[in-house]
């Protein structure tokens, strides 16, 4: 070898010298094996913004301090339950909150959590308007704690969703450390990120002691919660960008849990990994087809009619979605979730797939193929058709718009030629709230609270904020209104039912899905995830009851079996969720992916290899 | 040669000057950064209104310019609108990262450029420079996150030898600072490898033909007819003049360092300024974007003075004139 070469050679050796000290390949994780103790390691696809919850907008930020606050009431799988709150009482008026919370709470500084805090916390988020939650708070008018326990809400107006909404995202924070902020720092507040370890203190069941911008944040168990410490020690949220890196992490058991979107595509090479589980479930926001109602065909009722007998919901969910999410309601309110106790269960078979239906009402409309082209003409003779819009980022529905136009074109006597158009969305979102394209594939979220119908289908919300199809009808005005200032729960009921009952008829929009979504998490070294079925796995409940498996021998060196069937202990999948694709029982470890990526390596190395032979023997001569 | 810096600096302040005032124009033409807010159901029109005179966003064009200029000169980078934080402390937190990743990762890849690139030239058509050339064009070809993964399958799952995320071990304590590089060189290894790889084989052929070229000239000719060793010839005479046009390029790859490795950083999660701009161009976070601006272009700046601090040292002509 040339001594020129050595000179190349020394850093590549300096290098693999790196690589091959011991302190690179040792990597030991030691643990115990008892109820308390442990480190769980969860992972997120991004870093929080801010660690200021009153200006924390973003959904990271938001998870990051989840385990660190608690609150009045929270959403529980589709139920408000109390947390911090003993007793609750609303005056006849609805006007005056009193609520009384238990009195053996402290935060993580030591200092007890008192109806002080609780009324700060209201104030805040009431008279500050830069406060991310601002918008559910509006109505209050003041909060003061009577005594040590007890605090009272005043409400400027009546705002019946307000426990619901506002009480429910409240985290109370403590007032001895974010009232001098507040006097310090003023409206500057808002972009003020407060101190690690010492002004982040909530009185939940981990306490962030160390953040490392964008790396990590880790919690230790608060010992003195007051419903208990947490059975692991420690709480680790790791933040990986890359969803494919995540999935490897989980299969590697370097993370617990990945609280991130997962395509469905991986779910089967996840499951026949051993000790990975996977948690489904069902997401709220409602996908649907929507119509500018006060654009010409469609706002002919009619019409709107006759574009619901051409949709099939449940072959969308069959083939677009592989089964991961379940059809639309007629009535635009969902059956699960919080939504559920509204759900007019009388509108789920408004229309069935008919195409010779619509074929009947578009021929009484006029819309009569009158040239013999096989497409449908508009009443005047003149040649008609519209366009669908569905966002360019998400092929899902992309695919269900082409789903919808095929169904349109193979109407009998003639089709309605429907025009899939993909634009970059946001050129499309203003053209929506203009009311200048025909149709369009959105997906919208629910209010915890009925009376968001107001401001998806109300006049008033028309555009601009939220009523996005343009709809407008007298008698849904007046009962959403009323939806908004009746406090009777069966009186509000039979109101959110009458209102799906009319929504199912004139068909505004036509809700075409609900997506479910898959998380993977570990069962084989934690026990007690709390898996809800409209939820994640990252929540309250499994951050307070999850602990080290002390059933199965997690060390043991002969590979459990590879069959995906959970350990005894741990839940199977949520009974609505399907099963879309059965794992192979034979491939062992990742499986299907590591032999394609195999084939796939040798293939490039074989084909590199040829190339620089034929190279080197065709110049050789020269 | 004074006359030079005084006309270089002068330069320098205009190009900054306009540099600054096109990214406060263009970052501003994209859209409005509030706008997802808008939509969003749980906030307020209040509370964007409020955000948007936290930030100043209400003021007219020209107030928020002159603000924009003012504070630059005085070294405020204003707060970052998406993270609700001072700019500086956000860039601050990823930079060190970025630094630690790209000014090893660029130098070693220059060097390695460099030393095969003229090897390569110097046995143009024999067996190794055609197999180095296939080789780097392949690399050339091949996407990073694709290379990325690659390694990060073979290296981190397979063999197990390489941790598949992060830059640090999460929550590990450590006992001194020599377990803490340890544990950070084992995280580095992997995306280190990744842009080291890629950057090589795209700066080794610039560096071959321009070798290749040079080769051709008549002062190679006439030192080899001087009978000097192949070595001198070869490093002293013809790799010197083959390297003035690669400099500016492998220099310049310096100064975008801000700009990072986005790919890179995400595929490995590593913390860097990369995605911190990805992320600022995405959600419209014009006060982070210009402070990411303002760096860029104080380093490019700074970076073409050293370069040409470089050519004085190789091209005599450049010295004497």
């Amino acid at each position: 070898m040339s001594r020129k070469m050595v000179g190349l050679l020394i850093p590549l050796l300096a290098l693999l010298l790196i690589m091959s000290t011991p302190a690179f390949l040792k990597l030991a994780t030691p643990v115990r094996a008892q109820q308390y103790g442990g480190t769980l390691k969860i992972a997120l696809p991004s870093e929080p913004n801010t660690f200021n919850w009153f200006a924390a907008g973003s959904t990271w930020s938001l998870d990051v301090l989840y385990p660190s606050y608690d609150r009045l009431f929270r959403w529980k799988n589709g139920t408000l339950v109390p947390e911090l709150a003993k007793e609750f009482s609303v005056s006849p008026d609805g006007l005056t909150y009193t609520i009384t919370i238990y009195n053996n709470v402290t935060f993580q500084d030591g200092k007890p959590l008192t109806a002080e805090d609780v009324a700060f916390t209201v104030n805040v988020l009431a008279q500050q308007d830069w406060t991310y939650y601002h918008g559910y708070f509006k109505s209050v008018d003041h909060a003061e704690a009577v005594d040590t326990y007890t605090v009272k809400i005043f409400m400027k107006e009546l705002d019946v969703g307000f426990q619901a909404l506002g009480l429910a995202v409240m985290n109370i924070m403590p007032k001895h450390i974010w009232e001098p902020l507040l006097q310090e720092h003023g409206d500057q507040l808002a972009v003020y990120n407060p101190k690690i370890p010492d002004e982040v203190v909530g009185s939940g069941p981990f306490q962030i002691v160390e953040y490392v911008p964008g790396q990590f944040v880790r919690y230790k168990a608060f010992d003195n919660y007051w419903m208990g410490r947490p059975y692991a020690d420690e709480l680790i949220v790791n933040f990986i960008t890359e969803a494919s890196t995540a999935i490897l992490a989980v299969q590697k058991g370097e993370i617990d849990a990945y609280v991130g979107w997962v395509t469905p595509e991986v779910v089967p090479t996840l499951l026949s990994t051993e000790g990975v589980g996977i948690h489904i479930y069902q997401s709220s926001t409602f996908y649907h087809w929507g119509f500018i109602n006060t654009r010409w065909p469609f706002n002919i009722t009619d019409f709107r009619r006759a574009m619901a007998y051409c949709v099939n919901k449940q072959e969308i969910v069959d083939t677009v979605l592989s089964g991961w999410g379940i059809p639309g309601s007629w009535g635009v309110v969902m059956p699960f979730g919080p939504n559920a106790q509204w759900y007019n269960p009388n509108v789920e078979n408004k229309y069935t797939f008919n195409l010779s239906k619509a074929a009947e009402i578009l021929d009484k409309l006029g819309f009569k193929d009158v040239d013999g082209d096989g497409w449908r003409e508009a009443p005047n003779g003149s040649d008609f058709s519209f366009e669908i819009y569905p966002p360019h980022y998400d092929i899902i529905r992309i695919r269900a718009a082409q789903m919808i136009s095929d169904w349109l074109s193979q109407i009998p006597g003639g089709g309605i030629k429907a025009i899939v158009r993909v634009l970059e969305w946001k050129t499309v979102w203003p053209m929506i709230k203009k009311a200048q394209v025909d149709t369009y594939l959105l997906g919208s979220g629910p209010g915890n609270d009925i009376s968001w119908l107001y401001r998806r289908f109300h006049t008033r919300e028309t555009g601009g904020t939220g009523n996005w199809a343009h709809y407008s009808n007298p008698e849904v005005d007046n009962l959403t209104e009323a939806l908004k200032t009746t406090l009777d729960p069966e009186k509000r009921k039979q109101i959110a039912w009458r209102i799906q009952e009319i929504l199912a008829d004139e068909v505004p929009i036509i809700v075409l899905y609900y997506r479910k979504f898959p998380q993977p998490y570990r069962i084989d070294k934690w026990e007690g995830w709390y898996r809800p079925l409209t939820g994640g796995i990252f929540n309250i409940w499994t951050l307070r009851e999850v602990h080290l498996r002390t059933t199965a021998p997690p060390t043991s060196p002969t590979p459990p079996p590879t069959s995906p069937t959970p350990p005894p202990t741990s839940p199977s999948p949520p009974p609505t969720g399907p099963s879309p694709t059965s794992p192979s029982p034979t491939q062992p470890g990742g499986g299907a992916a590591n032999t394609q990526f195999l084939v796939m390596l040798a293939i490039i190395i074989v084909l590199v290899i040829i190339i620089i032979v034929l190279l080197v023997r065709r110049r050789s001569p020269v | 040669m004074r006359r030079v810096l005084v006309r270089r600096a002068i330069t320098s302040l205009i190009t900054f000057f306009i540099a600054i005032s096109l990214v406060f124009v263009i970052s501003r033409l994209t859209g409005d950064p509030l706008s997802e807010l808008i939509e969003n159901p749980e906030v307020a029109p209040e509370t964007v209104e409020a955000l948007r005179r936290a930030f100043g966003l209400d003021k007219p064009l020209y107030v928020q310019y002159i603000n924009f200029i003012q504070s630059t000169l005085v070294g405020q980078l204003g707060y970052s609108i998406n993270y609700k934080r001072p700019v500086f402390d956000v860039i601050m937190e990823k930079l060190p990262y970025t630094i630690a990743l790209l000014i090893p990762a660029i130098t070693l890849s220059n060097y390695f450029a460099y030393r095969l690139g003229v090897e390569s030239g110097w046995r143009r058509g024999k067996k190794f420079d055609i197999s180095i050339t296939s080789v780097s064009l392949f690399i050339r070809a091949t996407p990073h996150f694709w290379l990325a993964i690659v390694l990060l399958y073979i290296f981190g799952v397979w063999l197990g030898i390489f941790p598949i995320f992060g830059a640090v071990t999460a929550g590990a304590e450590y006992a001194s600072i020599w377990d803490w590089l340890k544990d950070y060189l084992w995280h580095y290894f992997l995306p280190v490898s990744v842009i080291v790889i890629r950057a090589t084989g795209a700066m080794f052929l610039y560096i071959r033909n321009s070798l290749v070229e040079t080769l051709g000239e008549d002062y190679i000719t006439t030192a080899v007819a001087k009978g000097l060793p192949e070595k001198i010839v070869l490093y002293k005479h013809a790799a010197r003049n083959a390297l003035l046009p690669a400099v500016t390029v492998m220099g310049l790859r310096y100064a975008f360092i801000i700009d990072g490795a986005v790919l890179t950083e995400t595929v490995f999660s590593y913390p860097g300024t990369g995605r911190l701009v990805y992320e600022a161009i995405v959600y419209r976070d014009f006060f982070l974007l210009q402070g990411a601006v303002i760096i860029l272009t104080t380093s490019v700046i700074f970076v073409n003075f050293i370069i040409d601090l470089i050519y004085l040292y190789l091209d005599p002509r450049v010295r004497y004139r």
